[in-house]
């Protein structure tokens, strides 16, 4: 049980590791030639998904993930849902994911 | 005889690294069993660590997420000193293995940045001290003066100013010397590959020092 002292003290100052916070890492990890090899085949009609790897804010990343985690979704529906609503086309299942992520 | 001696300052590239693992190195070679804790994100320690080599002999766990005290706790079980390297920032690693240690050694450089960072993590230290966790067994503190060029101005203004300003400061000194980035090429240290030498008896200064300060009339108290 820690003291509320040392409860304050240790919010006060960040993790030393980013793996120490609850949010995912902000850089998608690039995918391995065997991952790749691995991965099943898209369902038929399904587009295939290429990566996107952006620099943003860090104060801007750290209140994206705290969304996610309020939200329950994944980044990558967060940011599907706010590119829709640039009036870019992308389809709910494209949202929701291949693998059933947490879209909605 | 410390337990646990963590190594901290809110500053980068001030030699915490190769103070510790000089450290370790010197209290191996004279009959104790130190364990080493590399609790920064860098790695340095646990990068150049080689089980096969001079200074296999002495663990390194490599810890820099929250649960550092649980393994400081589990290697004070088995040697002594456990000596915990630290980031070069202020992050709740360093906190959490504060609240386990029992002596904080602040290295710093001769310069008005790293006596910012010093007397900040002392300051730390003396907050954590406040905390129930330290209750009636406050962290005993000491900061010692690291890569100094010998007879410098700016060193023995430092000295001065930090000893006047009552803070706990180490008459040994750990020179700026070659032999220890040299010897850290293959993770060892000037205690391993020159015993003789200079920066040897540096450290063995500085060791002195420490076991001395056991003795509470020496020693500085925060708490005090």
């Amino acid at each position: 049980m820690t003291s509320k002292k040392l409860g304050a003290l240790l919010r006060s100052v960040p993790p030393a590791t980013a793996s120490a916070e609850a949010a995912p890492s902000p850089v998608p990890r690039p995918e391995s030639a065997h991952e790749r090899s691995s991965r099943p085949a898209m369902s038929a009609g399904a587009e295939q998904e290429v990566p996107l790897q952006v620099l943003i804010p860090e104060r801007v990343r750290k209140r994206l993930a705290v969304k996610a985690a309020e939200e329950g979704r994944s980044l990558r529906a967060l940011m599907l849902t706010a590119i829709r609503s640039l009036g870019i086309e992308v389809t709910d299942e494209e949202i929701k994911g291949k693998r059933g992520r947490k879209g909605t | 005889m410390f337990g646990v001696i963590t190594l901290a300052t809110s500053k980068g590239g001030v030699g915490k690294s190769s103070l510790g693992r000089s450290l370790a190195a010197h209290w191996l070679t004279v009959g104790y069993k130190p364990a080493l804790v590399d609790a920064d994100p860098q790695r340095s320690l646990a990068n150049r660590y080689d089980p096969d080599g001079r200074l296999g002999a002495v663990p390194i766990v490599a810890e820099p997420e929250e649960r550092v005290g649980d393994v400081i706790e589990e290697l004070r079980r088995r040697h002594a000193p456990v000596i915990v390297d630290t980031a070069g920032f202020r992050n709740r690693t360093t906190i959490g293995a504060l609240v386990a240690t029992d002596l904080a050694i602040i290295p710093l450089k001769p310069a008005v940045e790293d006596v910012d960072a010093a007397i900040a993590t002392f300051n730390l230290i003396r907050e954590i001290n406040d905390a129930d966790e330290r209750e009636g067994r406050p962290i005993k503190v000491a900061m010692v003066l690291t890569m100094t060029m010998r007879g410098t101005v700016i060193a023995r203004h430092v000295r001065q100013q930090l000893t006047e300003a009552g803070y706990p400061l180490l008459q040994a000194e750990m020179l700026n010397r070659v032999a220890y980035p040299e010897a850290g090429i293959e993770g060892l240290s000037p205690s391993i590959t020159d015993p003789d030498g200079a920066a040897a008896r540096d450290i063995a200064s500085i060791v002195h020092e420490i076991m001395n300060l056991e003795n509470p009339k020496i020693m500085k108290e925060v708490a005090a």
